[in-house]
């Protein structure tokens, strides 16, 4: 049967078709659709854990008592659970165990940019790298196939033209796999040192197997074409390299691309003139064909960031420059994203600007709380940073004799991601920081995921709603209080309350993102124009739904009006009424 | 059937089903025609109401890359992204835009073909099935999926209660493409 599937929807038909019986992820653009995917399948328990190093230690759990278990995560989040994952790398698995980093390069919606390949060698467990959707189906099964054979998790590489493109992919029945029996073994499982000694001599001759079994691993191939130039490549790179060369160039497409097949690669090298390497990010391959002391270019050519193209590919083989169009020329202005209307978080950042206080971002929509006209975040670092930095940041300020009051925001499922730890933190050494938590009811940037505070499951169960303001009071903290988002005076009285308090202090505003389903229509604003002055107070707030006139007249665009009312409660002379909606809920 | 690639660019705002688009007609070609297809999009932490677009590859031989540098058809559905993308039509290519926009042309050269996609959604009931409008009308002026394939994968895809709606904007989009013919 042909299915016409992204990566991640392949990888959900993989774990699907090969067995699996256990899944779980945090989500993360670009993996979050390969949960998403595996959650209807019945056949398959799958999770939102609260983050990537709780999705993995669950996922190794499953493992252990004997499930086929894959865990999907973006590239960061490997860093979250790099911890376990260096350790069952020692442990090995019961069942397979298959851990999908999904990288990406240019940062479509990333801090950071990092090459996760280079996790492989670190953690001293075996990769594979799929090139198009099919691969990314079919490696699943060789992937569960190498954990189990080898007794090692395997870590299944994307990047986000893998993760996003959709491509044929031929489907098959689900094969079911008898779920291992469990048997009590401290010296395998039990990493102590006397034990992980042993295991680590262990993981070294397993890395020495498996380089024999990368040599002769059928997805690991030489493609002879012109032998003039060759091409060592992997991923989507190995589709730019066949698609600017064609037969013009012979390819050694690796697939298994740790360990290494030397001598394949050796053999390869020896057959053509000239030998380059292309891949995206870090010279992870250049390196490795240079420390075998084979002359290659790969990085004096081809950029170590962003991702490449077919045509920057041309660009910097043959010089040719991006062709300007025949057809067309057009210049058109940038158009930064920004929050959209009707956005929870836009009314509290309108008043944390007022307060001239340092804010500490965090990973989230609320990332774009840094756009003019708001311009309220000051830094954005990673999941969960916001609350650590908000206290080390009051901290070494007082303790350098400039005392004053710093904010973090942090959103729900971030909270509950990496921000719990820090509120300790604060609580634990006498902190002094203001946390308000951006309680939008959801895991709104990557796509309105459930998490452990909107009591339901991934899988549809209702479940108990954990109660962030319950967490903060366990955790000590003595001034909590809830707001409505929407609720402008609201919103500015508690922040004001939370800058004065002595202590660590948690401003939750609540109210559902604007782009959940089945919430109360809570109508639309609509300026009165003969009222209004023109002033253009409403425009401060950032709300795209605001149309601003050559004339200077200013308008609201139903269609994408959401109804919060804000531009209502800043505009001076009242000119901006509600029409239709019910009350607010 | 042999045919070169044809690569398609569908370009708008979110919320327009510009993605739904490429992916109706690539499964189409894959599960229907014995073709092959990729298709990838622009994304990002763009909002409803923001720029989007979907490239789609269709065509007899396994595809490589599934980004492509110059388009033969380009369907525009807002100004902004016609502006944007109009630049990567290749010489010769067809530039299809919906006659609901500003309709700034920038004086191209290329064959620029007016179809009222909007307009004819909005006249059976809902502007969103502007897509469907042209899908239908790029199934009969193409004839790269035939009119069953399109209504069959229509049926799998758009939510019950929309499919009368989107299967009448397919008959329109069809109608609209009597006697037009793009070679592909």
């Amino acid at each position: 049967m042909k299915k016409f599937l992204s990566g991640d929807e392949a990888i959900a038909r993989g774990a699907f078709e090969y067995g699996a019986t256990f899944a779980a992820a945090y989500p993360g653009t670009p993996s979050t659709e390969i949960i998403e995917n595996i959650l209807p399948y019945k056949e398959i328990y799958a999770e939102w854990s609260p983050n990537e190093k709780v999705a993995l230690e669950v996922a190794i759990g499953a493992s252990l008592a004997g499930a086929r278990s894959l865990v999907a995560m973006k590239h960061v989040g490997v860093n979250v659970a790099a911890d376990p994952l260096f350790t069952a790398a020692y442990t090995g698995v019961n069942g397979g165990l298959v851990i999908v980093s999904a990288d990406e390069p240019s940062l479509h919606s990333s801090q950071n940019e990092q090459d996760n390949r280079n996790f492989a060698p670190f953690a001293k467990i075996p990769m594979l790298e799929p090139s198009d959707s099919q691969e990314a189906k079919d490696l699943v099964g060789e992937a569960f196939r190498i954990s189990e054979e080898y007794d090692t998790p395997v870590l299944l590489r994307i990047t986000t033209r893998i993760a996003h493109a959709k491509g044929l992919v031929e489907c098959y029945e689900r094969q079911e796999v008898e779920v291992k029996e469990y048997k009590k073994n401290a010296a395998k499982y039990c990493m102590v040192p006397a034990n992980a000694r042993k295991r680590r001599v262990f993981v070294e001759e397993r890395t020495r197997l498996l380089s024999e079994f990368s040599e002769t691993f059928l997805y690991n191939r030489i493609e002879w074409g012109d032998k003039s130039i060759g091409i060592i490549t992997s991923g989507i790179s190995y589709q730019y390299a066949r698609e600017v060369f064609g037969a013009k160039a012979s390819y050694l497409k690796l697939t298994m691309t740790w360990p290494l097949p030397e001598k394949l690669m050796r053999e390869f090298a020896e057959g053509v003139e000239k030998l380059y390497v292309v891949e995206e990010l870090d010279p992870f391959l250049e390196n490795q064909v240079k420390a075998m002391g084979i002359p290659v270019i790969g990085k004096e050519l081809l950029p170590n960031m962003f991702e490449f193209t077919p045509e920057l590919l041309r660009q910097k083989f043959f010089g040719v420059d991006p062709a300007s169009n025949p057809v067309t020329e057009v210049e058109i202005p940038p158009r930064p994203p920004v929050l959209c209307a009707g956005c929870p978080h836009r009314p509290v950042f309108y008043i944390l600007k007022k307060h001239r206080v340092p804010v500490m971002g965090d990973i989230g929509c609320y990332g774009l709380g840094l756009q003019p006209p708001l311009e309220a975040v000051d830094t954005t670092v990673c999941m969960g940073a916001s609350v650590g930095m908000t206290h080390g940041f009051q901290k070494a300020s007082a303790w350098n004799g400039v005392p004053r009051k710093v904010v973090g925001v942090i959103g729900d499922s971030t909270f509950f991601h990496g921000g719990m730890t820090g509120v300790a933190d604060m609580v634990f050494n006498n902190g002094s920081g203001v946390i308000v938590v951006l309680d939008n009811r959801t895991t709104a940037m990557t796509g309105h995921q459930p998490h452990p505070g909107t009591g339901i499951t991934g899988k549809g169960e209702v479940t108990d709603e954990i109660k962030i303001e319950d967490v903060v009071r366990a955790l000590g903290v003595r001034d909590v209080q809830i707001v409505d988002s929407y609720d402008l005076q609201a919103v500015d009285q508690a922040v004001r309350h939370a800058l004065d308090f002595d202590g660590p202090s948690v401003v939750i505003c609540r109210r559902a993102c604007a782009l959940l389903k089945g919430l109360p229509d809570l109508g639309k604003a609509v300026i009165n124009q003969e009222q209004c002055t023109r002033c253009h107070a409403c425009l401060r707030t950032g709300c795209p739904a605001l149309v601003s006139h050559p004339d200077k007249s200013v308008t609201i665009d139903t269609n994408a009006c959401n109804g919060c009312f804000v531009c209502g409660q800043v505009c001076p002379v009242g000119a901006i009424e509600k029409v239709g909606g019910g009350e607010r809920g | 059937m042999s045919m070169r690639p044809v690569n398609i660019r569908f370009c708008g705002f979110g919320g327009q089903g510009i993605v739904l688009s490429a992916i109706i007609m690539g499964t189409a070609a894959v599960t229907r025609r014995n073709l092959y297809a990729v298709q990838t999009q622009s994304y990002g932490s763009e909002a409803r109401g923001g720029q989007c677009q979907a490239e789609l590859i269709i065509s007899s031989q396994p595809i490589n890359s599934p980004i492509s540098e110059r388009k033969d058809i380009i369907v525009a559905l807002s100004q902004m992204a016609l502006d944007r993308y109009l630049p990567s039509l290749r010489e010769g290519g067809t530039l299809i835009y919906d006659t609901k926009l500003e309709t700034n042309l920038h004086a191209t050269s290329a064959a620029t073909i007016p179809v009222p996609a909007t307009e004819t959604a909005i006249s059976l009931g809902n502007q969103i099935a502007a897509n469907m409008v042209v899908l239908g009308f790029l199934q009969e002026s193409t004839q790269l999926i035939t009119r069953e394939d399109l209504v069959q994968v229509v049926r799998e895809t758009v939510p019950a209660k929309f499919l009368e709606l989107n299967l009448k904007a397919v008959e329109a989009g069809r109608q609209l493409a009597q006697g037009v013919k793009l070679e592909v």
